[in-house]
């Protein structure tokens, strides 16, 4: 208990420091160092919501991404099916097998104009 | 208590907080540090590769050859759940696996549609033992398509989160070839490592273009790493990676189909080892078409590149260079007779110091012309012996001045690609019989693709062309690499020569060694070959042979030059020979692609003097008829201009149409149409005239 005593009042003695600095949280600290403490927050605020925004962009970004390379595998896939179905071979073979009256023809086109 | 023993005991206190967290933190970094190192690694990996996508192939219409789509090994990991159910369980439920996964459960039914080497019930049972097992790592599908794993993921059980099903997937980037990985050119367009090469790549290119333009076509893979953001795992990209640029090739996928499908049924009749063959543009030097396909029991499939990568002895093919040569130099004429000896009286073979040459065929005396039309070994050799037997560098020096022996380099489209031998008269292997080889196709190795480009010059004008079969390199666009027809010999020999050889190889197929393939709807020239396999050290006829026919077609005006080489083996049921057994793939394609790609001009028509009959015509345009009825010589005609033709807003009369006029005249003002029959209209269900109802049907009906 003494040495708390003597704390103390090494704490809220005729000291330069103490009687010059407020205590934190007083009313007169804040009032002293409002700008500081607005700015603090603004420039906090921005922050976090630049970081939220950074986040939530990179996350839509990769959504688009997947999304395109989807788009894109799909696509290649579609066009070498269709690339595949209409082979020559098949197409004549399909004629062929159907009913359709159709044959290969034997003389090259006449060009007129 | 004062003011400042409050202030002290809870500054004290603070100071107590601070000095537990530390004493925390430290024990933390110190002996937790490596566990939770290894978390963030799993969190967040740094420096992960982002593949790049490999560019394409493409035909020389833009078709797609090859291109690039992830392929997937699908897993299921009975252990995976990584969060535990409302009972603290952290393996799939047994009943879950019951429900799917019995003989007619859905998830059963399903692999057994995209895994179909089991049944519903084989899958059942797999499935079910693996789960007794718990085995974390079960392989159910192998190599599945992107879009087919798409459609998995939508089925029952399959479209569960990952924690709930155990699925997990293997991705790797698969080559697709929509045209399979049999035919089509396949060795050619060459194919991709599925694992990593000698320098741990992984997809670069295993042989043909895929090889040759691999640094190309590979791109760059980017950096990156994964983040948890948002409770989701994000790719951050830190590189972006570069895709590969797209080659396109000179092939086209009408003549490779024709290519390959003729030559695969010969192959087949014949029942021979396998064949090679390819298709060349005169003008340009442009490959349209390649097939190198080997025989397997009843399988024809695409082999290695023999027509660039092998050297085999060209055989009678050669002589067409002798005679060249030997003309060009002035030693003899087209009508230059030499007597072989050899009649069907008397038949005989010749010695030519020692090495016996003979004839398929008796041919007796001939002119050096009908000494190449008829393939004659003796003739051609005789005329060569003659002429240079006592300078035979000047032989040599002759083939060289066509330059078809030169080395073009090829293997720049062509991996792998051989060079032709060239003899000399000072290797020790030069014999006297040397020279007589030599002439008839012996002796001389060469790719076969060489062979081909000496007949496009022939075809050509006399003008050598380099071959190739990429014409540009692209990206996004952008052309990377782009190449002309370049021409490699102005004149492989006088214009006198070259019509003296052009005239000779139109006889090989009019009435000599290929008139079984002589053609009356397109005239092609060529020559046939039959050269004995060399094999273990020596020639003989049990090793076989590759017959061959190497010719261009439309005679008239080249647009195609073409080889064939089949490789036989006996027994062959006859003597082997060029012309009937290579020579009927020429004609299918020559004839299948003179319909497709030529065409012909109307001063090309011979008029039929004999029987002046009057041109069938449709109803139609009235201008173009006239025109081409004028072209015709046939222009003093009256014409009746059809009444309901020009109105729109009634039914036109179509009779007397062709279906292509009649559905024309008939959709354009809003009708709907079915047809049957072929030929022309003969009868239309709602008369010529009529109201126009927009959206109503109407039926013809056509006959010839």
């Amino acid at each position: 208990m003494a040495f708390l005593d003597k704390f103390s009042q090494a704490l809220t003695s005729d000291n330069p420091i103490t009687e010059k600095s407020p205590r934190l949280l007083s009313l007169e600290f804040i009032i002293k160092h409002a700008a500081k403490l607005f700015i603090t927050i603004v420039v906090a605020w921005i922050y976090i919501g630049l970081r939220y925004n950074c986040e939530a962009s990179l996350y839509h970004l990769n959504q688009l991404k997947e999304e395109l390379n989807d788009v894109r595998y799909t696509t290649i896939a579609r066009w070498g099916e269709l690339t595949g179905k209409n082979k020559p071979d098949i197409i004549r073979k399909k004629v062929l097998q159907s009913d359709i009256a159709l044959e290969a023809t034997d003389e090259p086109p006449i060009r007129v104009k | 208590m004062s003011f400042g023993k409050r202030f002290a005991v809870v500054l004290g206190i603070i100071l107590l907080y601070i000095c537990c967290i530390a004493i925390q933190s430290f024990h933390t970094v110190v002996s937790d540090g490596d566990k939770y190192r290894a978390l963030v690694g799993k969190l967040n990996r740094n420096n992960q590769e982002i593949p790049q996508v490999r560019g394409f192939i493409f035909s020389d219409n833009d078709e797609m050859l090859a291109g690039s789509l992830p392929e997937y090994d699908i897993y299921l990991d009975f252990r995976s759940t990584t969060r535990p159910n409302e009972k603290g369980e952290i393996n799939i439920p047994a009943d879950t696996i019951n429900k799917y996964f019995s003989p007619t459960g859905e998830g059963s039914q399903t692999l057994a549609k995209y895994a179909p080497q089991r049944t519903a019930a084989q899958w059942s049972a797999f499935i079910q033992q693996g789960y007794t097992k718990r085995n974390g790592h079960l392989l159910i599908i192998r190599a599945l398509g992107y879009t087919q794993y798409k459609e998995l993921r939508e089925m029952p059980y399959f479209n569960k989160q990952r924690y709930k099903n155990g699925l997990t997937r293997d991705e790797r980037a698969h080559r697709y070839r929509p045209f399979g990985d049999t035919r089509m050119a396949a060795s050619t367009i060459g194919s991709v490592y599925a694992r990593k090469d000698t320098a741990g790549r992984i997809g670069s290119g295993r042989g043909g273009i895929e090889l040759a333009y691999d640094s190309l076509l590979r791109g760059e893979p980017g950096l990156g790493y994964r983040q948890r953001i948002r409770r989701r795992m994000v790719d951050v990209v830190e590189k972006e990676p570069v895709n590969g640029a797209n080659v396109h090739t000179t092939l086209n996928v009408e003549m490779q189909d024709i290519l390959d499908r003729a030559l695969a049924k010969r192959i087949l009749e014949l029942k021979a080892s396998g064949g090679w063959a390819a298709v060349m543009d005169v003008k340009t030097g442009q490959i349209k078409a390649i097939s190198n396909l080997h025989r397997t029991d009843s399988i024809v499939a695409e082999d290695h590149n023999h027509l660039v990568e092998d050297l085999y002895d060209p055989g009678s093919t050669f002589k067409t260079v002798s005679y060249m040569v030997l003309l060009d130099n002035g030693k003899i004429t087209p009508e230059t007779i030499v007597n072989t000896g050899n009649t069907a009286q008397n038949p005989s073979d010749w010695n030519c110091h020692g090495k016996h040459i003979r004839d398929d065929h008796p041919v007796g005396t001939v002119t050096a012309d009908e000494a190449i039309v008829q393939s004659s070994n003796i003739g051609v050799a005789k005329l060569t012996c003659q002429a240079y037997e006592s300078d035979p560098d000047a032989y040599l020096a002759g083939i060289e001045k066509i330059g078809m022996m030169n080395d073009l380099s090829l293997n720049c489209d062509f991996p792998g690609a051989q060079a032709p031998r060239k003899r000399s008269t000072k290797e020790r292997t030069w014999s006297k019989v040397s020279l007589g080889q030599i002439s008839y196709g012996y002796e001389n190795r060469i790719p076969g693709l060489y062979m081909l480009n000496f007949y496009n010059a022939i075809a050509n004008g006399g003008k050598l062309m380099r071959p190739y079969i990429v014409r540009m390199v692209e990206k996004d666009g952008d052309v990377l690499y782009e190449r002309k027809p370049e021409v490699v010999n102005k004149s492989i020999c006088s214009a006198q020569t070259l019509e003296a050889v052009r005239h000779a190889l139109r006889g090989v197929v009019e009435h000599g060694t290929a008139k079984s393939i002589n053609s009356k709807r397109v005239n092609i020239a060529g020559k046939t070959g039959t050269a004995q396999r060399y094999h273990n050290g020596n020639y003989d006829y049990s090793n076989g042979h590759y017959v061959s026919f190497v010719g261009f077609f439309p005679f008239e005006e080249p647009q195609y030059s073409m080889i064939v080489v089949i490789d036989v083996r006996p027994p062959y049921g006859g003597r082997p020979g060029g012309g009937y057994m290579a020579g009927p793939v020429f004609r299918q394609f020559a004839e299948e692609i003179y319909a497709l790609h030529c065409e012909k001009t109307l001063n090309e028509i011979s008029p039929d003097t004999l029987h002046r009959r009057f041109p069938v015509v449709k109803r139609g345009p009235q201008e173009d008829t006239k025109y081409l009825l004028s072209k015709l010589g046939l222009d003093s005609l009256h014409f009746t201009p059809s009444e309901f033709t020009g109105s729109e807003s009634v039914v036109p009369n179509v009779v007397g149409m062709g279906a292509e006029d009649a559905l024309y005249a008939l959709e354009s003002r809003g009708l709907r149409v079915t047809m049957s029959g072929i030929g022309q209209v003969t009868r239309q269900s709602v008369p010529a005239g009529s109201p126009i109802v927009k959206g109503s049907f109407i039926e013809l009906s056509l006959k010839n």
